[in-house]
């Protein structure tokens, strides 16, 4: 018999207060309160970070370490809950013209997907790992597919779901030979029983690394990446772009820190060799792409390159802090970045016509709000100062030259030149067109909510970068919990 | 006075500031309010302008190290400050920034389309330029560097010519390899700080205490010296130049060749040597030669131009050629030379473009060819084209003059071959700038169909005067502004660890103990 107590119930507060949104969301469906779809969510998901404030705290396991809310689930869980706050705002009003004709099980799912999200990073159990690794799957499984009417959405759906499964039972494989080799789930106790040199517990670490390296999508194990994220609505593929990947790398930070520290020299060496294919496929490819949200699929590939550099050094220095960084400033330039092509592309009902890089042609200028959000989440992207993304690639080459990986810096440094090349692509498009060359598009009406959620992620993305050293500092001494 | 302390603790951050404040409402305000929107940043400019006067008035030449210094903690935890201080090069330059960037915004109702943003655009510029120019701490400097880079941008693509796309991302890709590579170079020098006196910092005079090692030393100066390469351009790095400037509008042309030419070699002074003493005196030799190779190129590359602006263009690298060889030199003369022939270099050729500038917005044509007798419809328009070109090809008594006269003294003193080889590029300049006078301005008069010619009108004439008056008064009385280059290029060459090779005697123009002794008392 599990031993409960009710100051565990507290620990679980975050995930019921979540759950308990969705479904209250279901059935005000049932009633057709359509309008409180938004309040419902927005305040479901703030309740729920009010919850993880009280509740986290060092150390402290609940359910016998099934539900752990320690620091590292309150860095993770709070750039999660922010990133499915601005990804409702951007979503908001904008489905049907997304082609999605469902009611509110995009909101509901989106919600859910987020409490497996939440689960994946404040657990220290690797069975309930997998279980929040797969309801967060199944959740974006059937996002990805809900234009149904869109043969992209129906084929990365499918293509999502099949590979995803097979990521998912290498992931499971992995957990099964752990508990072989250690004889726990626990991963602290995982990480005192390690034997070292061990074939099976090498091959399960590989496993592994297969299937988070699959959810984060590390080269090689990204070919799905840029046929879901062109094929889902906009608005999904911000929401995924955001939240998978902060969730997939918060919960592989943690193993990789937490049970298989003492096998670190060979997980980096790997991680290594992966980090520096990662940004050079991602940005090679992105290079010539027509697509706009294929584009952004693999910058965000790259951008997953420039994380697991911060893994890699973040064994003997700060580098676990500076990837968390990178992924908190991540989120919202990616948010603002997809949420301003949905944006771009809202009345028009020909989406998957308009994706093309060329649709955003005078967009600036007809639409100054929506170019200005999309300029500094591009630049914030490539790595421009003083925007949040130059500091979180500043953060991780320091962190990744203490630990002597100068190499690997210098390789990172020119692939961001790769990286200006195709974000200001964008740019010649939105700007540079002569007025008379130019069919003139008119400015897309947008949603108020999906306004805010811009402001917001541009907003922050500027902000992150003028005060990124105490957010740094913040990340990094929450972290050590 | 309190109040004195106050301006000369934030004088500088003034000088960012307001500019910046100046393009966010010119940003904000609608799109159809252009004149509106010209007034603002006319006023904004010249405010600017006399905050830059009042910085070199306040400025005491006399005292060495840096002045108007303000230090505010930015991210302290990694040793990251917001640092700025100016020395007498660095105040030169920003009068220089700040009365282009006016002239430039006066000029502005040339620009047809969409004003508003360009205007907003220039203000931008100028605040980061003006920040390259007063940061001491190596990622402000960083961020200003690359913030520059945008409006930039936007300048050359959108109100650049046709082949503006190509020229816009092929002058930011140039500068990003150089720049990101020196990011690296900046981020590996802050963790050295930190290994060897236990706290992180990115303060410029820190840095001098670095110990690094001979390898280490010199990739390290690679890095960064690369950057700035690129930026000046020396010559097998120029490719992106002469696109870049033919593409932009005038204005931009002005502020690129202008200042943005100039942070390169500002950049080698005022970071590379403190940091990098001896892969700089080591890499002295080989800025000679870049820099007589520059001077050459440049001037035959130009000579053969039809395009007018980009004969212009390629004055630039063979008059940077100039500067990088008295950079190379490292004794006072070729130093003093180059930072003043920075300063002259902004005003004739910042002047050259606008004349372009004119002429391509009465016939919308550049070509050479195009063109002849210019000087009966235009006399006015020919007497400025005179003086500026004079100017360029450095006749006595102009600007030019001066600077390229000290840059080959010091190089005669270095070695009389390369002062040789420069001296056929001040030939050359008056060949190639001599005979496109010619073919522009005399025999009959000729011009492109639907040219509608007619003499500089009153904004233009306001353009110029104050660009004309500089190149005089410099000419005929340098002294000033020589006084204030003294010091920062002593410092420079004390930083060098070089002092067998240069006599003691390092005072050509007067004697700076004495001075600083009348200073202090």
């Amino acid at each position: 018999m599990i031993g409960f107590q009710p100051s565990d119930l507290a620990q679980l507060s975050p995930f019921l207060v979540l759950t308990a949104a969705a479904v209250v969301m279901l059935l005000a469906e049932l009633f057709h309160v359509f309008r409180l779809r938004l309040l419902f969510g927005i305040s479901g998901t703030a309740a729920a970070w009010l919850f993880l404030l009280r509740n986290a705290r060092p150390q402290d396991a609940a359910f016998r370490g099934m539900i752990f809310l320690d620091g590292q689930s309150l860095v993770f869980g709070s750039i999660i809950l922010a990133a499915l706050m601005i990804s409702l705002l951007l979503g908001d009003k904008q489905h049907a013209a997304q082609g999605v004709t469902s009611g509110v099980e995009v909101e509901v799912l989106q919600i859910l997907s987020a409490v497996g999200a939440l689960v994946m990073v404040s657990t220290a159990n690797l069975l309930m790992l997998f279980l929040g690794f797969e309801l967060m799957s199944l959740c974006v499984y059937i996002l990805t597919g809900l234009a149904r009417k869109e043969r992209a959405s129906a084929e990365g759906a499918l293509k999502y779901f099949i590979l995803g499964s097979f990521s998912s039972a290498f992931l499971l494989y992995g957990v099964v030979l752990i508990y072989g080799a250690c004889g726990s789930l626990q991963l602290a106790e995982i990480s005192s029983r390690v034997p070292a040199d061990n074939l099976l517990i090498l091959t399960a670490l590989g496993l592994f690394i297969f299937g988070f390296g699959f959810k984060v999508s590390l080269a090689p194990f990204h070919v799905w990446t840029p046929d879901v994220y062109q094929g889902a609505p906009a608005a999904i593929t911000a929401f995924m772009a955001a939240v998978v990947k902060i969730a997939a790398f918060g919960a592989f930070a943690r193993v990789l820190f937490g049970a298989f520290l003492p096998l670190a020299s060979s997980w980096i060496k790997l991680l290594w060799v992966l980090s520096v294919l990662t940004m050079l496929i991602g940005n090679l490819a992105a290079l010539r792409q027509q697509s706009v949200k294929r584009m952004l699929a693999y910058s965000s590939i790259a951008h997953a390159g420039y994380v697991a550099i911060g893994l890699v050094s973040g064994v003997q220095g700060s580098g676990y802090a500076s990837s968390a960084f990178y992924l908190l400033v991540y989120s919202f330039m990616t948010l603002g970045a997809f949420g301003a092509v949905l944006a771009a592309q809202a009345g028009s009902d020909a989406q998957y016509d308009r994706d093309k890089i060329d649709s955003l042609a005078g967009l600036g200028w007809s639409a100054p709000f929506i170019g200005v959000v999309l300029s500094i989440s591009l630049l914030s992207l490539a790595g421009l100062p003083p925007l949040g993304g130059f500091f979180a690639k500043f953060f991780v080459f320091r962190t990744a030259m203490e630990s002597g990986y100068t190499g690997l810096v210098i390789i990172a440094a020119l692939n961001s030149v790769l990286g200006l090349y195709y974000y200001l692509r964008i740019m010649v498009v939105m700007y540079f067109g002569r007025s008379h060359e130019v069919r003139t598009v008119s400015a897309p009406k947008v949603p108020a909510a999906s306004c805010v959620g811009l402001a917001a992620a541009g907003f922050l993305v500027l902000y992150l970068g003028i005060s990124a050293g105490h957010w740094l500092e913040v990340l990094g001494n929450t972290l050590r919990w | 006075m309190p109040f004195d302390i106050d301006l000369a603790g934030s004088l500088l951050t003034v000088l960012v500031g307001l500019p910046l404040a100046g393009a966010l409402i010119v940003f904000l305000m609608p799109q159809s309010r252009e004149n509106a929107a010209q007034w603002v940043a006319v006023s904004f400019s010249l405010a600017e302008l006399c905050l830059g006067v009042l910085l070199l008035v306040r400025f005491q030449a006399y005292l060495p190290g840096y002045q108007f210094t303000q230090h505010i903690d930015w991210m302290p935890e990694l040793g990251i400050a917001y640092r700025v201080g100016v020395d007498g090069l660095s105040v030169l330059l920003i009068v220089l920034t700040s009365l282009l960037s006016a002239l430039v915004v006066i000029a502005a109702p040339s620009v047809r389309e969409k004003r508003g943003a360009y205007l907003g655009c220039l203000l931008f510029l100028e605040a980061g330029m003006v920040g390259v120019f007063c940061a001491l701490d190596l990622v402000l400097f960083y961020v200003f560097w690359e913030a520059m880079l945008i409006p930039m941008y936007l300048l050359i693509g959108i109100w650049g010519g046709e082949r503006r796309v190509y020229a816009a991302l092929k002058f930011v890709l140039f500068t990003a390899i150089g720049s990101l590579l020196m990011l690296a170079a900046i981020i590996y020098l802050g963790y050295r700080y930190e290994q060897q006196f236990g706290m992180p910092s990115f303060y410029l005079s820190d840095w001098s205490a670095l110990q690094l090692g001979l390898r280490e030393e010199v990739l390290l100066f690679g890095a960064f010296a690369l950057a700035f390469a690129i930026k000046i351009p020396v010559v097998p790095l120029h490719s992106w130049l002469p696109d870049a400037h033919v593409e932009a509008p005038a204005g931009g042309s002005v502020i690129l060749a202008g200042v943005l030419l100039k942070m390169g070699l500002y950049g080698l002074i005022r970071f590379c040597v403190p940091v990098f003493p001896e892969a700089c005196a080591g890499a002295g030799p080989l800025f000679v030669v870049l820099g007589v190779i520059g001077i050459v190129f440049g001037a035959l590359v130009a000579w053969v131009q039809d395009d007018v602006k980009k004969l212009v263009a390629y004055s630039s690298i063979s008059h940077l050629g100039f500067c990088v060889l008295g950079f190379g030199v490292f004794n006072v003369w070729g130093l003093k030379g180059a930072m003043l022939q920075m300063l002259n270099h902004g005003i004739s050729t910042g002047a050259l473009f606008f004349l372009v500038g004119v002429l391509y917005d009465r016939a919308h044509s550049r070509r050479i060819a195009d063109f002849g007798g210019l000087a009966q419809k235009m006399p006015l328009f020919a007497f400025v084209f005179l003086s500026v070109s004079l100017s360029s090809i450095a006749l006595p008594l102009t600007n030019g003059f001066v600077g390229e006269f000290l840059i080959l003294f010091g190089a005669y003193r270095f070695q009389p071959y390369a002062a040789v080889a420069a001296v056929s590029g001040v030939v050359l300049g008056a060949v190639y700038m001599l005979s496109a006078y010619r073919r522009l301005m005399f025999g009959d008069f000729m011009a492109p169909n639907g040219a509608q010619i007619h003499d500089l009108n009153r904004r233009e004439k306001i353009v110029f005067v104050p660009l004309l008056a500089l190149v005089l008064v410099i000419g005929v009385y340098p002294q000033p502004v020589l006084d204030l280059l003294r010091l920062p290029a002593q410092q420079t060459i004390s930083q060098l660890s070089t002092e067998g090779r240069n006599p003691p005697e390092v005072n050509i123009l007067g004697d700076e103990e004495r001075i600083i002794e009348k200073g202090r008392n």
